[in-house]
């Protein structure tokens, strides 16, 4: 027993009986040491969480929130003008359009998450409420809550229509399912980035716990990903433009859903593509059934399998890139030697990324040498950031060809997402920052291989 | 005996998309008190709609269910060996999807 | 409508392959099979051309049809090696009697060999004995490190330069999966490598590395090869049914993961500085080891002191004389074993 006053309430991951209040502590102090990594989050910080719902990302945005009030508190009592605090926004994603939900149905969740996330705190939060069809729109439009999810204006809703028929005829053309449901989660984030950025959010949070986590690291190490698996369980992920936090990472999903219970923080129950469905499904439920069934068996094992998957090399993008000023997150210098950190990776770091699921591909995994290929003007000079924009020089019919295309993708994309080399069916319907990705990478990948034969090329009028 | 069931996490979708039940239940053998394995029988039997392998894997709940007697996890209280008495409340949570 | 073979075209189809879903005859599916387990062999370098080779044979499906295509490619590829059947009696009635006799067998069907090593005439104990002694909890771990040296002892008393275990991707995928599954950070790294212990003296190589179980005992079943299937008797355990079972899953719904999985196994990048154990010698039989004494030292130490748990926890402290004086007769024997050893280089 923690604290020894109180009943145990719940047998923690620890095996040692807590009480709420002391589950609650236990909790919050993993939450502020993985937020608190590398310095993370500081005063001029705009953190996006993104909510999907359950009781996860629920206590980041409580955890978050409570974090914020606290600081604004002790600025505001010591008349400290110089030291800022950090802002909150929401960002939920309405995927209805992937599980064939109808717009109605859709419509009462985004009502629920809006009346979930006003009751955070007195003060309203920012919600962004963005879709995955929203990838094939030009501008980051945002649905309202209060309105419907069609568009009052004929012209704005054939809009809306037209993305969520490209997405519907992209998934059904996917025939893996667990391609499919992966494609849906890297469109999912994309999605949030787009978000992020426009609003210019510099850092965005995920509910992502133990539990999931270690469930993904036998799904990638089955999907044959362990390679680029050590990118996504790191408490920092700079791959992307904003910054991805998994303050959570250490919380396993049964405090994490008792603690929601007993304080009373409201959930909101999606329907996703691997809930209460058939665990053979995929590869992806096959893999979560399984972690249930090995916690009952010896519930420390979701804890050991991530640590142990932690306990890989990550990357270079998954420290934050410094620089000289120095603040903790609550504003206040830390030491020193803290530096703080922009977000920004360092060039000699950069990795070649698959541009479906941007996982970093190995040397190895790269068919030999190519001859050059001409990549048009139009492609050429594209930074990772600048993939993200949409498009500005109307290349919008122009696509990769296909072959070229796949050698810059991961071998897991190219198996469970684009398997058919022949047909451009799927390729053709993905978003356009997947093909800009892809020059982006292409280019990279050219750079890297020049380099690696450098001492055996020519002078040449290149 | 009258007990507050309440189901969530996802779980409420087998049970008519309800999230809490106010039922009426009676102890086997006269007992006055109601074994936590009799009362899952019991919600499989009369509460349950759709899927019970959802809910239930043999004779308990499908490995990531919680349960919470009085707000206390069962896995304290001797599992499937917990009794419920009257006035209680039962909350069955399930973490296979949470995030 | 009964189809063609997809490969040869000509011969009725008789099976779909579980690792790539092709219908072929049976014909072709030897040849698949046969052929792709030659190219692991030359991709990898596994032998060298005259090398002495133990065959790790327990009677089971994996080192019969190992024994069966090791002898057929050593002839039809001429990879020159002088072959033999290496066998541990463990010392378990009615478990390792039957399989013994299918090895015994398996000697006069390939013409190849066989030698026999009891862990009796090793340490002076069997299995049964064992388990007499200690009961059910803890005997997986003393047959795992007798094992794993009664066959380099064996080997090396047959002079044998390399050893072919019949580990398949099953076999493979399942130790990267429990690796993971322990915290076993240092293991994963190793749990891959096609040929382990190349800087000792007996190299130990997996030819059967990517080849799917399914398909060894279809090969097996097809050719009516003789073996003996049987669980070990004193090995329930649980945990490793679980993953097995999760394997088995994953290949209903993509044959393909199971390699995968070994794909992954070979790509995990890990600190190299977790700490190395120094590898040294026993002092009491000469074994490779990082401690003073050797895994098999200790365990016997412990059984001959009547201390059964000596050696299965980290946190014993014991003093252990190395003369060890105990049991004479069971030492004596142990002895024997150990000047065999030193004799044939083994460190």
């Amino acid at each position: 027993m923690k604290c020894k006053q109180k009943a145990g309430q719940v047998l923690g991951n620890q095996t040692e009986p807590m009480c709420k209040d002391c589950l609650r502590l236990s909790l919050l102090s993993k939450f502020k040491t993985g937020l608190n990594h590398q310095g993370a989050v500081g005063g001029s910080d705009k953190v996006l969480v993104a909510f999907s719902g359950g009781p996860g990302s629920r206590l980041a945005l409580q955890f978050l929130c409570e974090l914020q009030s606290k600081l604004q508190d002790e600025a505001e009592s010591c008349k400290d003008r110089n030291s800022a605090v950090f802002d909150v926004g929401v960002a939920f994603v309405d995927e209805s359009g992937a599980q064939g939900i109808p717009l109605t149905d859709a419509q009462k969740t985004l009502d629920e998450i809006a009346s979930v996330v006003a009751e955070v705190r007195p003060t309203p939060l920012p919600l962004h409420l963005t879709s995955l069809e929203s990838l094939f729109e030009n501008e980051v439009l945002e649905l309202q809550a209060s309105s419907k999810l069609h568009e009052d204006d004929n012209s704005g809703k054939d809009n809306k229509d037209k993305s969520r028929q490209r997405l519907i005829e992209l998934l059904s053309r996917v025939e893996d399912q667990t391609g499919k449901e992966d494609l849906v989660e890297h469109m999912r984030m994309d999605a949030l980035q787009r978000v992020a950025k426009h609003y210019g959010y510099t850092r965005v949070v995920l509910g992502l716990c133990t539990t999931r986590v270690a469930a993904r690291v036998l799904a990638a190490t089955a999907k044959g990903e362990g390679f680029a698996l050590p990118a996504g369980i790191q408490y920092v992920d700079a791959r992307w433009p904003v910054p991805v936090l998994l303050p959570l990472r250490d919380c396993v999903s049964k405090e994490l859903s008792v603690l929601c219970h007993l304080t009373n923080l409201k959930t909101v129950f999606l329907k996703k593509m691997t809930a209460m469905g058939n665990s053979r499904a995929s590869i992806n439920s096959l893999t979560h059934s399984f972690i249930s069934l090995i916690n009952e068996e010896n519930p420390s094992r979701e804890y050991t399998i991530m640590r142990t998957a932690a306990k890989l090399i990550p990357f270079g993008f998954n420290k934050l890139a410094q620089d000289d000023s120095m603040l903790h997150f609550n504003g206040r210098p830390r030491n020193p030697h803290a530096r703080r950190n922009l977000g920004r990776i360092e060039p000699c770091e950069i990795e070649v990324l698959c541009p479906i699921c941007s996982a970093p591909l190995a040397k190895s995994d790269f068919s030999s040498l190519q001859p050059k290929v001409s990549v048009s003007d139009s492609f050429t000079r594209m930074s990772l950031e600048e993939a993200f924009e949409p498009s500005t020089s109307g290349i919008d019919s122009e696509l990769l060809p296909s072959k070229i295309f796949r050698d810059v993708c991961c071998p897991s994309c190219q198996y469970q997402i684009i398997p058919d080399q022949s047909k451009d069916s799927v390729l053709e319907l993905l978003p356009l920052m997947v093909q800009q990705r892809a020059a982006a990478s292409l280019l990279r990948k050219e750079g890297w291989m020049r380099e690696y034969i450098g001492d055996c090329l020519l002078e040449s009028d290149e | 005996m009258q007990l507050t069931l309440e189901f969530k996490g996802g779980l409420e979708l087998l049970f008519g998309s309800v999230k809490v039940h106010q039922i009426e239940v009676e102890p086997s053998d006269g007992k006055d008190k109601l074994k936590l394995q009799e009362l899952l029988i019991w919600v499989r039997n009369h509460l349950l709609k759709e899927r019970p392998e959802m809910f239930m894997k043999g004779n308990s709940v499908r490995p990531g269910v919680l349960v919470l007697i009085n707000d206390c996890d069962w896995e304290l209280l001797g599992q499937l060996d917990a009794v419920v008495d009257e006035k209680d409340t039962v909350v069955f949570i399930s973490t296979l999807h949470g995030g | 409508m009964v189809r063609n073979c997809e490969l040869c075209l000509e011969r009725r189809a008789a099976l779909r392959r579980p690792k790539t879903a092709q219908k072929i005859c049976r014909e072709c599916f030897y040849t698949a099979f046969e052929t792709e387990v030659h190219e692991i062999i030359i991709k990898y370098q596994l032998f060298k051309e005259g090398e002495r080779v133990a065959i790790a044979a327990s009677g089971g499906k994996d080192s019969t049809v190992l024994a069966h295509v090791l002898t057929e490619l050593n002839k039809r590829h001429s990879y020159g090696l002088d072959l033999f059947l290496l066998s541990i009696d463990e010392g378990i009635t009615g478990y390792r009697d039957d399989s013994l006799e299918t090895v015994k067998r398996n000697e006069v069907q390939y013409g190849i060999p066989l030698k026999i090593v009891s862990y009796k005439d090793l340490y002076g104990w069997s299995m049964d004995e064992i388990v007499g002694e200690i009961g059910l909890k803890n005997n997986c771990t003393f047959c795992g490190v007798f094992r794993r040296q009664a066959l380099d002892r064996g080997a090396a008393m047959m002079k044998a330069q390399k050893l072919a275990t019949g580990h398949n991707a099953d076999d493979m995928a399942e130790t990267v999966l429990l690796n993971l599954l322990r915290g076993d950070i240092a293991r994963l790294s190793r749990c891959t490598a096609i040929v382990t212990g190349e800087d000792g003296a007996l190299p130990r190589c997996k030819p059967f590395k990517y080849a799917y179980e399914k398909e060894i005992v279809m090969y097996a079943y097809f050719k009516k090869l003789d073996y003996f299937s049987t669980e070990c008797i004193y090995s329930p355990n649980a945990y490793r049914g679980f993953v097995r079972e999760f394997i088995k899953d994953l290949e209903s719904i993509r044959p393909r993961a199971i390699l995968d999985i070994i794909k992954s196994g070979e790509s995990f990048r890990i600190i190299p500085t977790t700490k190395m154990p120094v590898q040294g010698n026993c002092e009491r039989c000469g074994y490779i080891s990082s401690q003073r004494l050797c895994k098999a030292c200790v365990l016997l130490e412990g059984l001959n002191r009547g201390l059964p748990r000596l050696g299965i926890s980290k946190a014993q402290s014991f003093q252990v004389s190395s003369d060890g004086n105990n049991d004479k007769r069971k030492n004596v024997v142990h002895e024997r074993s150990k000047s065999r050893l030193v004799q044939h280089n083994i460190k």
